[in-house]
């Protein structure tokens, strides 16, 4: 104790004795600038010419010295205190008593540090709580980073072989795949004639190349008739996958190189067959115009009957690209028959083949006969397995696999930009994905909710169809901030421009054919009713029911389809969009060229629709 | 008698701003008051007061002015209520009217 007052006293001789550097260093700023030294911030001075008896300093000096203030606030509750033990003594209380009912230092310092900082300005406390509001999101990034790289997806349905789950149980000379694939490479090899596009196959009777593709086709025979047996089994038989039938390096000698996922993504899955389907499409096709110039109907017939089933086949892939290649073919088809019939002043067609024909065509007769969105919306859900975690209850947040699946996607669709801030920007955003995107219900709701308004209007004829929620919903991911990061998903799907953007318009593409079918078949009846009577009939009613059971709707007014007579022939055709009857003149492109099914459009008021009419069926003779 | 300290955060700010409805006061005239004129019961030391009357400041219910005395040539800083204060005082004091007469019919106090 001895030791401590010594110390104490010589403390209070120095402290009592100021230097200029001391009084300096304990002046404020704004009394500095104004030339005042007055060293009025030294706490320690104060106490020590306080004239308060040691003990009370010491207390005094060391609850202000825990308070953690300013030095300015110090100097205020040090005058306070001393004041109060100085107003104390001066009433005859002793020095231990005002001390003891002090009460306790620690506390004391605590409570007057946070009550004098409440008193501080606007500024300091805004400051206060951005750093609290700083913390607080740092905290939060930490715990969303936590969340973020513990989770990892559970992938639990194997989306490739429920598409080939209908092989599963199929015999095998129920399969056409094995005699398509015999026939395929000896119908490859198709060499172009010009700079414009055009291949061997596209030449027609008088064309210099006419020649040489014949002997092409003839030397093909084989090939050709092991298609049309392929066409008549009832199941293609291709299985989709990394191990399946595009793992055939006697047909696509690098399909060894090929990704090969044990697990693989259902929309990663490879379809090297569309490029040979649609091969032997046109050859088909050129051999049934082959056939033509030899007389030979039965082979027109059989060629038209075998794209019909090809197309079929084609179809069995249940993805939308699938389905549209299909239709490619479909129109491969009526183009082999509208050939046919153009043709019927050299090669008549007997009226039972017309009837065969007609019969082909009648069906499918909806957009959902002839595609489903069913293979997209697989794929739409396996992506969704493997970027979320699966609590079992269909619920879970996004996970790092997850996100680089999603960059893969951004990467390789341009989507995501080369800026040398974007690493930084995404390492930074990332762990907060789980928190900023849609969770794993509402990514799943949304996807399944367009692909249920694009089930619904498959249904119906494309001018019943309602696709304004489904166009809204697209627009709202690209157009919305928040919706673009919470649906980043489905969001890279449209960018994809594969998987739902384009549903609306696939039906439109399915909903021409239809109508181009729909022409076909009544030109078949026509010319049925011509071979008949010996003439055309008046009115479509007059086919109806003897050879139409009703005369085909509008695919876009709904009302019956139009018909004329030109030039002795008969021309089938539908308003188009813009509703008006333009006697069969088809619409223009911005060209001047006539094309036919320029005003097969849906849903355009007549103001902006293309003036002229839908042809579904014109007698055009072949040109070269 | 103590006053438990949960009691006493409720009660001290409203008895110091009674005892400066009078008048201007300063840290040692209000413990002293405090102390005489609740019997010892509101008795606070200067670790409790001074925090109090930190945070009324900071809430604008009572301001202070430093004043030198001329006698003693100290500095001290006397409090008084402000306008806010006794608005708030004469909410508090409905408050405290209120809450007796409820703990008297439930036989807490008076009893």
């Amino acid at each position: 104790m001895t030791c401590f007052m010594v110390n104490e006293e010589a403390t209070m001789s120095e402290a009592t004795q100021r230097s200029f550097f001391s009084r300096m260093r304990h002046t404020p700023m704004r009394d500095a600038l104004r030339g005042r030294i007055t060293g009025r911030l030294d706490v320690e001075y104060r106490l020590v010419t306080s004239g308060l008896p040691i003990p009370a300093q010491a207390l005094i000096r060391r609850v202000v010295k825990r308070t953690r203030l300013w030095r300015i606030e110090r100097v205020e509750v040090v005058d306070e205190l001393i004041a109060h033990f100085l107003d104390g003594i001066d009433a005859g209380e002793p020095v231990d008593e005002l001390i003891a009912s002090f009460g306790d230092e620690r506390a004391a310092a605590r409570l007057i540090g946070r009550a004098k900082r409440r008193n501080r300005g606007v500024v300091w406390q805004a400051l206060i709580a951005l750093r609290w509001l700083a913390c607080g999101i740092i905290v939060f990034y930490l715990l969303s980073a936590i969340y973020f790289y513990s989770g990892s997806p559970s992938i639990n349905v194997n989306y490739v072989d429920r598409l080939n789950a209908p092989l599963k149980d199929a015999p095998a000379d129920r399969l056409a795949w094995p005699l398509y694939r015999q026939a395929i490479p000896a119908l490859r090899g198709e060499r172009r004639i010009n700079d414009e596009g055009d291949a061997l196959l596209d030449a027609k009777p008088g064309s210099p190349y006419w020649p040489e593709a014949v002997a092409w086709l003839q030397s093909r025979k084989q090939a050709i008739e092991l298609v049309r047996q392929a066409a008549q089994k009832p199941t293609l038989g291709f299985v989709y996958g990394p191990e399946g039938s595009q793992r055939d390096p006697d047909l696509w000698p690098r399909s060894d190189d090929w990704k090969t996922d044990a697990d693989p993504l259902l929309a990663d899955v490879l379809m090297p067959n569309l490029q040979d389907f649609r091969q032997i499409a046109r050859v088909l096709h050129a051999d049934a115009r082959l056939a033509r110039e030899q007389g030979d109907t039965a082979r027109v017939m059989r060629n038209a009957e075998t794209l019909g089933k090809l197309a079929g086949h084609v179809r069995e892939g249940e993805v939308l690209v699938a389905h549209l290649v299909g239709l490619g073919i479909r129109h491969l088809m009526l183009d082999v028959i509208e050939e046919a019939l153009n043709d019927s002043a050299r090669n008549p067609l007997a009226p039972d083949n017309l009837q065969r024909l007609a019969h082909q065509l009648a069906h499918p007769t909806t957009a959902a006969e002839l595609m489903s969105f069913t293979g997209d919306r697989m794929a739409i859900r396996d992506i969704i397995q493997r970027i979320y975690t699966d609590n079992g209850d269909g619920d879970g947040r996004l996970t790092p696999e997850g996100a680089r699946l999603l960059k893969s996607f951004m990467v390789s669709h341009g989507g995501f930009p080369a800026s040398w801030l974007e690493p930084l920007k995404v390492a930074l955003t990332t762990p907060l994905l789980p928190v900023l995107s849609a969770s794993r219900p509402e990514l799943t709701a949304a996807s399944e909710r367009l692909f249920d308004i694009a089930d619904a209007n498959l249904a119906h004829p494309m001018r019943e169809t309602d696709w304004a929620a489904y166009d809204q919903q697209i627009q709202s991911w690209q157009e919305s901030a928040v919706d673009r990061i919470q649906f980043e998903p489905l969001r890279q799907w449209v960018r994809r421009g594969m998987i739902i953007a384009g549903l609306s318009g696939a039906q439109a593409t399915a909903e021409r054919y239809l109508g181009r079918r729909d022409g076909m078949l009544v030109a078949l009846a026509l010319e049925v009713y011509r071979q008949r009577h010996g003439d055309y009939p008046s009115a479509l009613n007059d086919l109806v029911p003897a050879l139409l059971p009703q005369v085909p709707a509008d695919r876009i007014t709904g009302g019956p389809l139009h018909y004329r007579i030109v030039d002795t022939k008969a021309l089938v055709y539908s308003v188009g969009a813009d509703r008006d009857d333009d006697e069969g003149r088809p619409a223009r492109k911005r060209s001047g060229e006539p094309e036919p099914t320029l005003a097969a459009r849906w849903h355009m008021s007549a103001g902006t629709a293309p003036d002229g009419d839908w042809v579904l069926y014109s007698p055009q003779p072949e040109s070269e | 008698m103590r006053i438990e300290r949960e009691l006493m955060r409720g009660a001290g700010p409203a008895a110091v701003m009674r005892l400066l409805e009078g008048g201007e006061r300063y840290g040692y005239e209000l413990v002293k008051l405090l102390d005489r004129q609740s019997g010892g019961v509101l008795a606070m030391g200067q670790s409790t007061l001074y925090p109090l009357l930190y945070n009324l400041e900071a809430k604008g219910l009572v301001a202070a002015r430093t004043e030198t005395s001329a006698e003693t040539n100290r500095p001290r800083k006397y409090y008084r209520l402000t306008d806010k204060g006794k608005r708030q005082l004469i909410r508090d004091r409905k408050q405290w009217e209120a809450l007796s007469v409820a703990m008297g019919k439930l036989g807490v106090i008076g009893g």
